[in-house]
């Protein structure tokens, strides 16, 4: 044991984990720092709905660029918001909190628009009650961040398999064990965010439809409201099958509302 | 030219013909059915209103129907598009309309008239066709007499009340009248029961017992008692042939007065059904019918029988709303017995920083029409918070109510209690909850300075007087910092492949070293490993004896070095290795036959010398061993001996 002492063998571990997750976060992209600017001076000078949509187109561009930023999203709902618009708020509001979870302001500002719409707030999935921490780490961090544990841990194997230590050992099995559950973790905000579609209505009312065309009568007894969340449930053409968080389903044309 | 006048004529006709008949279209138009013409005072009766060619349907106006209960059955879309292409026509029938289903029970006997309905469709009324119904008064008799009943008539929701239909059979006459009269029916009476089917319960009630359960109870096998709303059996024994299923409570002997008021025997049937109330409103049990034959003397060939109709008149419920006398303000709107309680999240915060405020009531009773609770109107909670509208959400017998607050000073430590009132049922009261109060840290805003909040001075240096009041509705400020736009988008395909690409450098890792750890481990492989070095000290020894003219140790040194590098390379026990023995193993090993006589010529001088044979042999033994080693230790190399 003296050959491989066990301070050094897991000082590496976390060197290399750490420098793994430093290494993994993405860089300010200059270009869009730039549009940031521009976009945010238009804000700053914006007194009317209109100039306010005029800012939000240009917070669009960023996000046209392929850049998502949870700063972008933030200040493009606070646009929408000032636009009088708030079903596109809340859309953006919503594709920010994944990447900024632990921003209290986000959080308080995607409440005021549900609130301006009178809707309510989706209810939290059963996953999420499990899965308590969930919130504590935008997505990309969670990827980041299960590299990193992994790494740890398939160091310490290493070091533990090499200099046969049985607290190295221990150590290893609990790095992965935590390792996995941030796997799953991971794997459910994919599923989330990637693998399900959802969206927000962002027109006043929609009639919801029990097929996908206009000739069918409407599927609810009320139209649906600016800023109705609901998860994308199929697509034919320019039409989309929404599921309400009631699990009521109905099919509205695409243009009545913003799909992420 | 002639011909070109006749062609526009007939061309000019034909568009204004068309043009009419596009400009006319089908007109809307109101359409009655009734199920039947004849029917018995409080026999129900189906009656459906269409209306045709109508795109916006409204219900049609009923309200002229006095002398019937007109009970809604439901609506129904006529809307079709039809297309048809024959030989390249293409033809559309595209229709519109919205049928609407009613039952209506006559409330008295007589000829009477069904005023015909009014719609109003795009601002215009439209009339539908009167009709007429002969209602014929119920049999004056006293063989059957039916009543519908309970023991209270008002309640509030969460109550339970039985409803019962109590039908008196008069007893068969003569000898016979020990009999259950319902034992000698060819077959069971009708009866037509609307709250013996759940679907036909109204959505403010529920069956205490579903249907098939309370029905099982009441089942009679050897088919004696009365038919219930045309039930059959439909058992693989009776697949063509539907055998009408009887039902029967146990009956009880009462005796009544009959039709002359002379005392007469019956037996009496009640059917209980219990409710349980879940929402206020006035419901209605009933009109019942019965027919069938029942025995009325003893003729010779045995029983005669009379043809019976009979109505029960309906029962009205009425599941009243909490009082309004003694109503507190703080009433949610619930019934029952619940539990009430508060949870905060976070408990420690900033001025000005939203925190969630969850109220849940849970328990036993009716949820509808709750609201939640105005929480600006609390004076306590008022005066420290800035509250905002709750979302509100009903799961089974919970209801959540989510406020986000934000608390406007420092100095608060507690969420105070919130009051929620409900209404007890049992002990016909409100009772009036409080939660708990919730510890809270309240720190200072690091954002806001008095310059920064709209609408009030900053306070002033003596301190006395003002107090600044911040606004905190609207929405929180912009993010300006340009190193916060990361991009965050993630590909999960790559990440998978780099975490899994990590796993499996892991696993090769760890392979990779324990076969290290193994071979280390291998007493051959380590004595193959360290023979050479081993072999060479021998060999370094032997030559400093040699020098030293002490040729026998020398000797035996040298000799022991070529030994023991064959030895260890071929994993053999080193003592009792002749020399013979060593050039066996080599030439087992590969090694070139002239090496092999030159190593055997060595080890026979070494040999000599060791047991003083000769000593002459030994001069230059030192140098040779040293060239023959480094040609051995090459050759075993070669043959990948070492």
């Amino acid at each position: 044991m003296t050959r491989y002492p066990l301070a050094i063998l897991i000082v590496v571990a976390i060197v290399a984990s750490a420098a793994f997750y430093l290494f993994s976060t993405p860089a300010v992209d200059v270009e869009a720092a730039h549009r940031f600017q521009q976009a945010q001076e238009a804000f700053d000078r914006a007194t009317t709905p209109d100039e306010f949509t005029r800012a939000a187109s240009m917070y669009q561009s960023i996000l046209d660029r392929g850049v998502v930023s949870g700063a972008v999203l933030y200040n493009q709902g606070n646009a929408w918001m000032r636009a009088e618009q708030p079903g596109r708020a809340i859309a953006a509001y919503h594709q920010a909190v994944r990447y900024r979870p632990d921003d209290t302001h986000l959080r308080a500002n995607l409440d005021y628009a549900l609130t301006q719409c009178g809707a309510t707030a989706a209810p939290k999935p059963f996953g999420r009650h499990l899965l308590f921490w969930q919130d504590w780490l935008g997505y990309s961090q969670k990827f980041r961040l299960t590299g990193a544990v992994l790494a740890f841990a398939l160091l310490l194997s290493l070091a533990a398999v090499w200099s046969r230590s049985a607290l190295l050992s221990r150590s290893a099995l609990a790095a992965g064990l935590l390792a996995l559950l941030l796997a799953v973790s991971t794997g459910y905000d994919w599923w989330q965010f990637d693998h399900q579609q959802h969206g927000v209505i962002v027109a006043d009312e929609v009639i919801a439809r029990k097929g996908n065309a206009m000739s069918y009568e409407p599927a609810f007894t009320e139209p649906l409201a600016d800023g109705t969340e609901f998860t994308v449930a199929d697509r034919r053409g320019d039409w989309l099958l929404v599921r309400l968080p009631g699990d009521q389903e109905g099919w509205i044309q695409d243009k009545t509302a913003v799909v992420f | 030219m002639n011909v070109v006048k006749k062609t526009l004529l007939v061309v000019g006709l034909l568009v204004v013909t068309a043009g009419a008949a596009t400009a006319a279209g089908p007109k809307p138009e109101v359409l009655v059915e009734l199920e039947r013409s004849r029917v018995y005072e409080g026999q129900p009766v189906r009656y459906r209103v269409t209306l045709n060619h109508v795109q916006n349907p409204v219900a049609p106006d009923l309200s002229g129907l006095k002398d019937f209960e007109v009970i809604p059955g439901g609506q129904q879309s006529l809307n079709s598009t039809q297309i048809t292409i024959i030989n390249g026509q293409r033809s559309q029938i595209v229709r519109r309309g919205r049928a609407y289903d009613y039952t209506l029970v006559p409330r008295r006997a007589g000829r009477l008239t069904i005023p015909g309905p009014v719609a109003r469709v795009d601002g215009q009324e439209l009339h539908g066709q009167a009709m007429t119904l002969h209602v014929e008064a119920a049999d004056r008799q006293d063989l059957v007499r039916m009543e519908v009943k309970t023991r209270s008539d008002a309640v509030y929701p969460t109550q339970t009340f039985t409803v019962t239909l109590s039908i008196a059979v008069k007893a068969l006459p003569g000898r016979l009248d020990e009999k259950n009269p319902m034992a000698v029916q060819s077959s069971p009476p009708k009866l037509l029961i609307p709250w013996a089917d759940d679907e036909r319960i109204p959505a403010g009630l529920e069956p205490v017992e579903d249907e098939r359960h309370w029905l099982a109870r009441l089942h009679d096998s050897d088919g004696v008692g009365f038919g219930i709303n045309n039930l059959a059996d439909t058992s693989i024994h009776s697949l063509f042939d539907r055998t009408p299923l009887a039902f029967q409570p146990r009956p009880q002997r009462e005796v009544r007065k009959d039709a002359d008021g002379k005392p007469a025997t019956y037996w009496v049937y009640n059917f209980h059904r219990r409710f349980r109330a879940n929402r206020p409103g006035r419901y209605t049990f009933g009109p019942v019918t019965l027919q069938g034959t029942f025995a009325v003397e003893q003729g010779e060939q045995g029983l005669l029988g009379e043809e019976v109709f009979a109505v029960a008149r309906p029962l009205k419920i009425d599941v009243k709303q909490a009082p309004e006398a003694d109503r507190p303000a703080s009433y949610l709107g619930a019934i029952g017995a619940f539990d009430w309680s508060a949870s905060l999240t976070p408990t420690e915060a900033k001025v000005g920083d939203p925190i969630t405020l969850t109220l849940t009531l849970s328990g036993q009773g009716s949820l509808d029409g709750v609201s939640p609770p105005d929480l600006a109107a609390i004076p306590e909670v008022a005066k420290d918070f800035k509250t905002y509208p709750a979302t509100q959400e009903i799961k089974g017998k919970t209801c959540r109510f989510t406020y986000t607050l934000r608390p406007l000073r420092a100095d608060v430590a507690e969420f105070p209690p919130v009051p929620a009132a409900y209404f007890d049922v049992h002990r016909h009261e409100y009772v009036t909850l409080r939660s708990e109060p919730i510890r809270l840290r309240v720190s200072p805003a690091d954002r806001l300075s008095g310059g920064q909040i709209v609408g009030r001075a900053a306070p002033t240096k003596s301190g006395n007087g003002q107090t600044l009041e911040a606004r905190r509705d609207g929405i929180f400020a912009n993010i300006t910092d340009p190193a916060e736009v990361r991009n965050d988008k993630v590909n999960a395909g790559n990440w998978v492949a780099v975490l899994g690409g990590m796993f499996g450098l892991g696993v090769v890792g760890s392979l990779a070293i324990r076969r290290l750890q193994r071979r280390g481990e291998d007493p051959a492989l380590v004595r193959r490993r360290t023979a050479v070095a081993r072999a060479r000290r021998l060999l370094k020894q032997g030559a400093a004896r040699l020098a030293a003219q002490d040729t026998r140790a020398g000797a035996e040194s040298v000799r022991a070095a070529v030994v023991s590098l064959v030895a260890d390379a071929a994993n053999l026990p080193e003592s009792g290795l002749t020399s013979k023995d060593v050039c066996r193993q080599l030439e087992t090993c590969g090694v070139d036959g002239a090496l092999v006589n030159r190593v055997g010529h060595s080890l026979d001088i070494c040999d000599a010398a060791r047991y003083g044979a000769s000593g002459g042999g030994v001069n230059g033994l030192a140098h040779e061993a040293d060239v023959l080693f480094t040609d051995l230790v090459r050759s075993l190399r070669r043959q990948r001996q070492l």
